[in-house]
């Protein structure tokens, strides 16, 4: 829970999050649905469910947007940055392209010690 | 009727009890105990990684194997809470209440044995109930309209939205971004292609797979690994006396009500959609202290405290499958795994899984009760032994795991876009987890969507453009007032994580 200053650049980022995935919506719900659904003969159209799904996530991001915008809500952080992401994201792509071009040998071969080496040997015991 | 249907569960029983199931529900349970004891390996993870394995058994074996993972990683998440006070997953942190502090005072092996009493006393006592009650109830549900059906799909995802995640609308949001990723693929009425960007893989749908060991086990280790660069390392585990081997009969009777009325709150808490077994464990020891005698201690190491979190925790899973099995909904991420597990092998959960597979259920039922037993057998024999696994460091978990979700996405379909595609959905669902998305009510949503959506489009036929058609269906009315009641009450409270 965080205050002054903080408070303030905490709820910027609140007001940032949820307009982007608003954003995020909107070209879900006006480019994507559209262009990769066709409508089909009889019955309900194939864009129908994700057109519900996308309007109710639309407004429950607004809603939660405004709920955390009201005056007296916590400002939460994530205690830590992206390096986690980062570290097991890249040893896990490594794998990936290691199991398209060398098979699961090679994958099991690279992943576990690049991954060990990453994470610090044994400095996690 | 009634002899064709003693005959079908007998012979389910049966297959139960053969040597290869049987071995692969020990396989399962060994695993368990292992994940549950080995830091940062949680039963979701566990799960989501175990379904590739399971994908060349029979579907008995295959399900037997993953409820015995389940089971057992259950009661083998209470060895770290006692030995390192490091609770493996939320659920078990009630258990480190008192378990750490017996511990302490040199009382570990009779804490660790109540663990498991209690682990055992609660499944035998959930699975009984799940056997009873998940026919009756899918009897019922066979004659549940589609209306009623949809109506209890949105109450069940309004259920776990509120109590998985922060807050009740990203909840919400999480389930219905699960339903319309579930929508990718061909359309099931008009058969043309849905959002696949023209990907032929994409056809077949999104493959589950992909996105439970993406979601659940490679996301988890991305978590871990933020452990691990914090270099928050593994305490000690702590040694027991050579005194400390004594819980007789009459330790056993004196904590047997306990035993019992958790087994009880476990299992009402687990029927119902989403509660899980954080909200049990908790709701079990609140009312254990709150009937507390005098002289009992909670917090400073009862042996009741241990008891009565270790009992409803476990009490929980199997009576989470029973919306699952009378339904089709999965109550719990356990429960939505179970699914895929049973998807893969062209069986689809359901009230019709009775008619349809009721030797298999049986069979299914057999296998829980054989976990049951086993899990006495081995966490008896095991206890000191998987103790020592405690120490393992993450730092060699995490690339073991990293390495089995990739292999395990391959095997599904040996399709690398399946891999990219779990690499993928692993790094959203960090996204989702750092965010306060609950991954679990997207897994769930995702689980359910092909089902939402079939009846979803039944009720609009029978409707008809028509919304009074509603009141010609009072249940499905009632449903949905609850649902929007529910939200309503969930709004105004916080919320804490806790499925599994």
């Amino acid at each position: 829970v965080r205050h002054g200053p903080a408070r303030l650049r905490g709820r910027a980022r609140t007001l940032l999050e949820t307009l982007v995935i608003l954003a995020g919506i909107g070209v879900v719900l006006f480019w994507v649905i559209p262009g990769q659904t066709r409508g089909g003969g009889l019955g309900l159209s194939p864009g129908f469910l994700p057109t519900v799904c996308a309007i109710g996530i639309g407004l429950m991001i607004a809603l939660d947007g405004v709920a955390r915008l009201l005056p007296g809500t916590p400002v939460r952080r994530y205690p830590v940055g992206w390096g986690a992401l980062l570290a097991a994201g890249g040893i896990a792509a490594a794998g990936a392209v290691a199991l398209d071009f060398g098979g699961a040998v090679a994958c099991v071969l690279l992943t576990v010690p690049a991954g060990f080496l990453i994470l610090g040997g044994g400095a996690g015991r | 009727v009634g002899d064709a249907v003693s005959a079908v569960a007998l012979l389910g029983m049966a297959d139960a009890l053969r040597p290869s199931t049987v071995g692969f529900v020990l396989l399962g349970v060994l695993l368990g105990y292992a994940i549950g004891v080995l830091p940062g390996l949680n039963r979701p993870a566990a799960l989501a990684v175990a379904i590739p394995l399971s994908y060349y058994m029979t579907p008995l074996s295959a399900v037997g194997f993953l409820i015995g993972i389940a089971k057992a990683s259950g009661a083998g998440g209470a060895t770290t809470a006692i030995l390192i006070n490091t609770p493996g997953e939320p659920n078990a942190a009630v258990t480190c209440l008192d378990g750490y502090p017996l511990a302490k005072a040199g009382r570990a092996k009779t804490a660790l044995k109540v663990a498991l009493y209690g682990s055992v006393i609660g499944d035998v006592v959930g699975t009984l109930v799940l056997i009873a009650v998940a026919k009756p109830l899918a009897t019922l549900a066979l004659r549940v309209g589609p209306l009623e059906m949809s109506a209890l799909m949105v109450l069940a995802l309004t259920f776990i939205a509120a109590l998985a995640g922060a807050s009740i609308f990203r909840g919400l949001a999480a389930g219905l971004f699960g339903i319309l990723v579930a929508t990718i693929g061909l359309d099931a009425e008009t058969g043309t292609p849905r959002l696949t960007f023209g990907q032929v893989e994409l056809l077949d749908g999104v493959p589950l797979l992909a996105v439970t060991v993406g979601m659940l086990a490679l996301t988890e280790m991305i978590i871990q690994t933020e452990e691990v660069l914090a270099r928050r390392g593994v305490p000690a585990p702590i040694a027991s006396p050579p005194e400390d081997d004594r819980f007789g009969w009459r330790d056993f009777r004196h904590v047997l009500p306990t035993f019992l009325r958790s087994s009880a709150v476990g299992t009402g808490i687990g029927i119902l959609p989403g509660l899980g077994p954080t909200v049990a464990s908790f709701a079990s020891y609140a009312l254990a202290k709150r009937l507390a005698r005098p002289g009992e201690r909670f917090g400073e190491g009862e042996i009741k405290g241990v008891a009565a979190a270790e009992t409803a925790d476990n009490a929980v899973v199997p009576a989470s499958f029973i919306p699952l099995f009378a339904l089709g909904l999965p109550g719990s991420v356990s429960a939505a795994i179970l699914v895929g597990a049973l998807t893969i092998h062209g069986v689809t959960p359901g009230p019709r899984l009775f008619a349809e597979h009721g030797r298999l259920v049986y069979g299914i039922f057999g296998a829980m009760l054989v976990a049951s037993v086993l899990m006495l057998v081995v966490g008896r024999i095991g206890l000191v032994a998987f103790a020592r696994l405690a120490r393992v460091p993450a730092t060699v978990i995490v690339p073991v795991v990293v390495a089995l979700c990739l292999l395990g996405s391959y095997a599904e379909n040996r399709s690398m876009f399946a891999v990219y595609l779990m690499v993928g959905f692993a790094a959203l669902g960090y996204v989702m987890h750092r965010f306060d998305y609950s991954r679990v009510t997207f897994l769930i949503g995702f689980v359910i969507g092909p089902q939402f959506e079939l009846s979803l489009r039944q009720s609009l036929v029978l409707a008809n453009g028509d919304p009074t058609v509603l009141l010609r269906h009072p249940a499905a009315l009632a449903i949905l007032i609850l649902a929007l009641l529910a939200g309503a009450a969930f709004t105004r409270r916080p919320q804490q994580g806790g499925l599994a």
